[in-house]
């Protein structure tokens, strides 16, 4: 049966532990497996924006000049699963792996085994998956939503697609199960659910909407395979099929999908912002209601993915109205952010600028959303690039930077030392001006009428993509700089103390830096007033 | 509250509680994911 941590982790005898390689391995700490996921995550972090480079040197002037048009749509396709499944989800699961059981004050996850599971099969999956782009026909090109009848088209590496999202379906749903039985049942005596730091409250609903989506898109594939393999004709309208049911389908998965991927950056940023403004968070029972209803209503929005598929008048409207709903918690949220940070004793360390352009950035996404949401006006916009810079706007300043922000303000928990700070602000900089200059020129172009997901275009739009480009290649090497800082900080660097942010709460602070492997062996004392951070 | 008495439990009790909850958890959230995965398969099947 099931092996709990507690079984496992009194009884483990350090001395026997393998060295090297088949440490990692096997390891079932929650800290090594953090760590392997997040290394994991920064791999496909530069595979993705390698790809994501190939686009834009592409479509720095107009004409074909660098790649085929067929190889342009293989990256299109493939930036998009790998940075959404192998970067954004991974380096989340590495953060709840690394901090939920120090939050709550558990030894470690509650199904450890299972945990080194869900992780190695990630490397299997992506191998996989990019193996593709070498096999007859190439990799797959019909876009990262794989509309059929159009991805039938995919040549061999069809089924390997297949399986790589299989495998990573798998692996996201044992995650999140982890994450759910940990939170739910490993929490120190006192630590109640209202006492919990929002980071651990924000993905306790993201898991849910793991183990309700991904099974959703896991049927969704199957159903490719079985129409293009053995003859049904779930999607194919000459067997009585329907083509635009996938979309339904897909989209029942993906707009939940795209609040995966920014509830747990919610979190993050809702325990950086009242460290570094030193005041508690305001308002945190609103921000676990306010995450709620939009866990809740990402369930009823999916629709406005579909607005020009020719829906029904009532149907057009419900899915306008939803969206539009969304907008409300998440005012809420940015507000109690705000709100946090007025009269604060604010300072700007690198974790603290990431939040602040978070709040801005991420802002921006949620109003050009807002304009996508208007269902007459979508009917202009829908697969423009205006699409494109919405959704980058709350991925790459929202998603990636909470990620980076995390980075910076965990850091020296995990390593024992301080980053280098100077460094660090070179690295805010670069990026903050380079994802501006590469997304916001892109607003122009789609209200211009720019379509995504082509390699050439006329030439009125060539100003813009050039300055989107040239904002691309900025961005993209300011990442190495982020490389630079964390090989460092994990080589050396100024000793961290327990504590390096005075204005920190939470119970990871009371362990030493770096965290030793094994914490709360014997579960910790909860002081009421050191709760939810 | 339930999680309150937890306070006063001893370690022993605490950990084969929590086992005990590890597995129920376990369990419901397994057929939760099957029931998602056949059920929107039987779902689109239907039309
Ligand atoms: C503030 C609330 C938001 C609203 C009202 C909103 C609205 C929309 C709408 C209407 C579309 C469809 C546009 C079209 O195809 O014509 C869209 C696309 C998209 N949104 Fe959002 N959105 C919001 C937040 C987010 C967030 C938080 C994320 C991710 C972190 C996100 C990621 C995406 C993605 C990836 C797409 C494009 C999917 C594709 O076609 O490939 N959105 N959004
Ligand atoms: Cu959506």
């Amino acid at each position: 049966m099931s092996t709990t941590a507690d079984q496992i982790a009194p009884a483990h005898d350090e001395h026997h532990a393998p060295r090297g390689l088949l440490r990692w391995l096997t390891t079932t700490n929650h800290k090594e497996i953090g760590t392997l996921y997040l290394v994991f995550s920064l791999t496909m972090f530069f595979v993705g924006g390698t790809m994501a480079l190939i686009i834009r040197a592409e479509l720095f002037q107009p004409g074909l000049q660098i790649v085929e048009p067929y190889f342009f749509n293989q990256m299109t396709t493939m930036h998009a699963l790998v940075m959404i499944f192998g970067a954004v989800m991974p380096a989340f699961v590495g953060l709840a792996n690394w901090l939920i059981p120090m939050m709550i004050g558990a030894p470690d996850m509650a199904l450890p085994r299972m945990n080194n599971w869900s992780f190695w099969i990630m490397p299997f999956a992506f191998t996989l998956l990019l193996s593709t782009l070498f096999m007859d026909g190439g990799g797959p090109a019909g876009g990262w939503t794989l509309y059929p009848p159009l991805s039938l088209q995919t040549g061999a590496a069809f089924p390997f697609v297949i399986l790589a999202i299989h495998m990573m379906g798998v692996s996201s749903v044992m995650g999140a199960i982890n994450v759910i039985a940990t939170i739910l049942n490993l929490r120190a005596p006192g630590m109640t659910l209202m006492r919990m730091p929002l980071f651990v409250w924000t993905w306790l609903i993201t898991a849910y909407l793991l183990i309700a989506v991904m099974p959703v898109l896991a049927g969704a594939v199957t159903m490719l395979l079985t129409d293009k393999y053995f003859g049904t004709s779930f999607f194919n309208a000459a067997g009585g099929g329907d083509p635009v049911m996938f979309q339904h389908i897909f989209w029942f998965f993906g707009h939940p999908e795209v609040y995966i991927m920014i509830l747990p950056a919610f979190g993050i940023v809702s325990q950086i912002i009242p460290t570094f403004a030193r005041k508690p968070l305001f308002g945190y029972a609103s921000m676990v209601y306010a995450t709620a209803s939009i866990a809740f209503l990402s369930f009823i929005v999916w629709g406005h993915h579909m607005f020009t598929v020719g829906m029904p008048l009532a149907g057009e409207l419900f899915f306008m109205y939803a969206t539009m709903l969304i907008a409300v918690p998440t005012g809420v949220k940015v507000f109690n952010w705000m709100a946090t940070m007025w009269r604060g004793s604010m300072t700007f360390e690198t974790p603290m600028l990431f939040a602040v352009a978070f709040v801005v950035l991420f802002t921006i996404g949620g109003f050009s959303g807002l304009m996508l949401a208007i269902a007459p006006a979508d009917f202009q916009y829908q697969d423009t690039y205006f699409v494109v810079a919405h959704f980058h706007y709350v991925l790459v300043p929202g998603a990636v930077f909470s990620i980076m922000a995390a980075t910076y303000y965990w850091l020296p928990k995990w390593t024992g030392h301080m980053y280098d700070e100077k460094l660090g602000r070179l690295h805010f900089w670069c990026s903050a001006i380079g994802v501006n200059v590469l997304f916001f020129p892109q607003h122009f172009l789609g209200l211009a009428g720019m379509p995504r997901r082509i390699p050439d275009y006329a030439l009125q739009f060539a100003g813009f993509n050039m300055i989107s480009s040239i904002g691309a290649f900025l961005f993209g090497l300011s990442q190495l700089i982020f490389l630079w800082v964390v090989i460092k900080c994990i080589r050396g660097g100024e000793p961290a103390p327990a504590k390096p942010w005075e204005g920190a709460h939470g119970l990871e602070w009371t362990l030493p830096s770096p965290a030793p492997l094994h914490t709360f062996q014997t579960p910790p004392q909860i002081d009421p007033s050191e709760a939810h951070g | 509250m339930a999680e309150m008495a937890t306070m006063t439990m001893s370690d022993d009790d605490l950990r084969a509680r929590q086992r005990r909850g590890v597995r129920r958890t376990l369990l419901v959230l397994v057929l939760l994911v099957l029931a998602f995965y056949l059920g929107f398969i039987w779902l689109a099947a239907q039309r």
